[in-house]
């Protein structure tokens, strides 16, 4: 079974995105490189995640971000690194809005629905990890049918106040925590998994 | 802090009805060790408007709840924390301390 792992950016108060469509909800986010470089070795481990399971507006905002950065002569090297990264990825996509002519990032898959369903057969495929970011909804839906086995945070040193809640409803379930790490930005990064309920 | 409590039994105890803020301000000047807030979220909110706390220090559990009482009401918001202090505690609870910067 391949393991999914969660990465997001939460606020002291439980939110992972603002509610400000123009930044894609990243108001408040404290960006430090060397953050996303402990987070990006965090996730890939021995070995890197080669697929990525998006909700529609992550992906929106992931496609437009990154795409750009690949046809561009000028582009910074870690940017078209990052860009080719997740060029390359699978990426399954969660969407009812989302239609399959806006989709135009190589290696993209549109589902409408049946999202346990085809997470829950992806997970038996053979490869290698698989990632979720941002996607509040879809991490709610995933968490709540026991199918994200590991969790990475980095909680930024703010209190948001208002924006949207990563766990919103979700039913109560146990972690373990694996390491913590502080950074002199302020971020914490914490890796913890899924406590496995004995069957 | 109680605007309902008709009395405190309890040794050392005294119930401050009004004029929250100045007396704490008051508290805050008399000498004698740190002063510790524990759960009263109506409490922070209002000392955290006025900034009037210095240090805020959670004890985050290996727990998603998914719904309950949340500390930080809708709206209180707050940039500028600096993170002064983190450790990994027995049972995987993370100690996180964060003092306001001054302006």
């Amino acid at each position: 079974m391949r393991k999914i792992v969660m990465l997001n950016r939460v606020s002291i108060d439980g939110f992972f995105a603002s509610l400000n469509e123009k930044t894609w909800g990243m108001d408040w986010f404290v960006q430090d490189p060397a953050v996303d470089k402990a987070a990006h070795a965090l996730v890939a481990g021995d070995s890197p995640p080669d697929t990525l399971i998006l909700g529609g507006i992550t992906y929106r905002g992931l496609e437009r971000s990154w795409t750009p950065w690949l046809k561009d002569p000028k582009a910074p090297k870690q940017m078209k690194a990052v860009a080719e990264e997740l060029t390359g990825m699978n990426k399954v996509v969660f969407s009812k809005t989302l239609k399959k002519g806006e989709i135009t990032w190589e290696n993209t898959q549109l589902y409408a629905d049946n999202l346990i369903k085809v997470v829950q057969n992806l997970k038996r495929r053979k490869g290698a990890a698989i990632m979720i970011m941002g996607s509040g909804t879809i991490i709610q839906q995933l968490a709540n049918a026991g199918l994200i086995d590991e969790y990475v945070f980095i909680v930024t040193p703010v209190v948001a106040g208002a924006g949207k809640l990563l766990f919103k409803d979700v039913k109560q379930f146990g972690l373990k925590l694996l390491s913590t790490k502080s950074f002199k930005s302020g971020n914490v990064l914490s890796h913890s998994e899924t406590v496995k309920s004995k069957k | 802090m109680s605007s309902t409590l008709k009395k405190a039994d309890w040794n050392n105890s005294t119930i401050i009805k009004e004029n929250v803020l100045e007396d704490i301000t008051k508290l805050k000047q008399q000498p004698g060790q740190e002063i510790h807030i524990e759960g009263s979220a109506t409490l922070v909110q209002s000392l955290m408007k006025a900034n009037l706390i210095d240090e805020y220090r959670f004890l985050v559990h290996p727990i998603i709840i998914g719904s309950g009482k949340r500390f930080f009401k809708d709206g209180m918001n707050t940039t500028g924390l600096k993170l002064v202090k983190t450790q990994a505690l027995d049972k995987g609870v993370i100690l996180l301390c964060y003092q306001p910067e001054k302006n």
